[in-house]
């Protein structure tokens, strides 16, 4: 394997690792800094067994969900990922201050979506996705997520709490 | 800008990882791949021939030359940027073969990365720096694919290795543009835009290879060196995002 081709893969994939990551570790730095070393070094090690065939992005996601249900795990929590995910209590309770108002009000509006809704949302406007690396993800086509993204969004757009765009 | 875009990117905004952090894990993850991999990564030629010359051009001047050349917290509003760069110059000038001047112009594009990296922690990027990077970046990848454009006319591979260096400085030049707040989104697409003559180029390659009389094994090789184009940020397009190595 080329140094090269590793580093291309962390600086393609690095922010959306970190990004899925930080939301499901209720916004704490620390952990989603260190889960992601971690991920990264998991990657480094099995990038030899990496088949080219499969998605890049599919495979570190792969990895990336597996080390998180480890991790609680780990800490003997039994956490659902998917619902953890916009938790806007941190750890100790200062990183909620530090969101903006519309951080937060955001926050409040995907939490009136279901799981589903709420992961694509996520990954599309947040963790910055194109629908084609979604729908590989997801196992989807991706005509099927841009019109499921594209329904949350306007399911969105009708919240009372969006109230410029409503007005 | 709408509302709900406002807050999504604010989101964005809020949950992006600290550069420091990305550049320390990289630091780690270089050692723990050569000690992975038993150290059977490529070391750039350019990079070893580049030793002695520094070392030359460094044992003329002083350690604060050392230190200008080499530091990478020494930015363009540092009062050390223009020792650097006169060293940069003297490297310039010293007489390269066409692949090795190539090189050293990717080589100069990570520098001016890597300053802008420096710069956007401290807050003090420009748009102009970016567009700066931009247009080496361009430039760098036109005049590799010329020659690349040449070298399958010959028969002759083409500098895979560098076609993958300067895709990881294209990555990076993308997320300096995505994480800086003062670029506004709707502006990322024509700051990556700028590069027509890039896209004809390749696409050129592409098809001059595709009609070639290489057997299909041999183009397919060729084809998959070829980089992917740079990123086209329309956030409705389903074209992939990176320039992955396929």
């Amino acid at each position: 394997m080329h140094k090269d081709e590793f580093h291309l893969f962390y600086e393609t994939h690095f922010d959306r690792v970190y990004r899925f990551l930080y939301f499901r570790v209720a916004q704490n730095k620390e952990v989603a800094e260190d889960l992601t070393s971690e991920i990264f070094m998991k990657a480094l090690k099995s990038f030899d067994k990496y088949d080219p065939k499969r998605s890049q992005i599919a495979w570190i996601m792969t990895i990336s969900r597996n080390h998180l249900y480890n991790h609680y795990r780990d800490r003997k929590e039994h956490t659902d990922i998917e619902v953890v995910q916009f938790s806007l209590e941190g750890v100790d309770g200062r990183e909620e201050a530090e969101l903006t108002d519309d951080v937060r009000v955001l926050y409040e509006m995907l939490d009136t979506l279901n799981d589903k809704e709420r992961r694509l949302v996520e990954m599309k406007h947040i963790q910055g996705y194109r629908y084609k690396e979604i729908a590989e993800i997801e196992g989807r086509s991706s005509g099927t997520i841009r019109v499921e993204v594209h329904r949350a969004m306007k399911k969105l757009r009708l919240l009372p709490q969006n109230y410029e765009s409503t007005t | 800008m709408n509302r709900l875009r406002k807050q999504f990117k604010e989101a964005k905004r809020a949950s992006a990882p600290s550069p420091a952090f990305k550049k320390a894990l990289w630091a780690d993850l270089d050692v723990e791949f050569d000690a992975v991999h038993a150290c059977k990564n490529f070391v750039p030629w350019y990079r070893m021939a580049m030793v002695p010359v520094a070392a030359l051009v460094l044992f003329a001047v002083t350690g604060t030359g050392v230190y200008a050349y080499t530091s990478n917290d020494v930015t363009q509003d540092s009062p050390m940027y223009s020792v650097r760069h006169g060293l940069e110059i003297v490297e310039e000038r010293i007489p390269k073969t066409q692949r090795s001047r190539q090189r050293f112009n990717a080589r100069m594009i990570e520098r001016r990365l890597q300053e802008s990296e420096v710069m956007f922690r401290e807050g003090k990027m420009t748009e102009t720096q970016l567009t700066d990077i931009g247009a080496r970046l361009n430039v760098s990848f036109q005049e590799l694919s010329d020659q690349a454009s040449a070298e399958v006319q010959e028969g002759e591979p083409v500098d895979e290795v560098l076609f993958n260096y300067l895709q990881i400085q294209n990555q990076r030049f993308k997320n300096l543009l995505e994480t800086n707040p003062s670029i506004d989104e709707a502006e990322i697409p024509s700051l990556l835009e700028r590069s027509p003559a890039l896209r004809n180029k390749i696409e050129e390659i592409r098809v001059h290879i595709q009609e070639s009389d290489l057997g299909s094994e041999a183009k397919n090789a060729l084809l998959e060196r070829l980089p992917t184009l740079p990123v086209d940020a329309n956030e409705v397009s389903d074209e992939p995002r990176s320039g992955i190595i396929k």
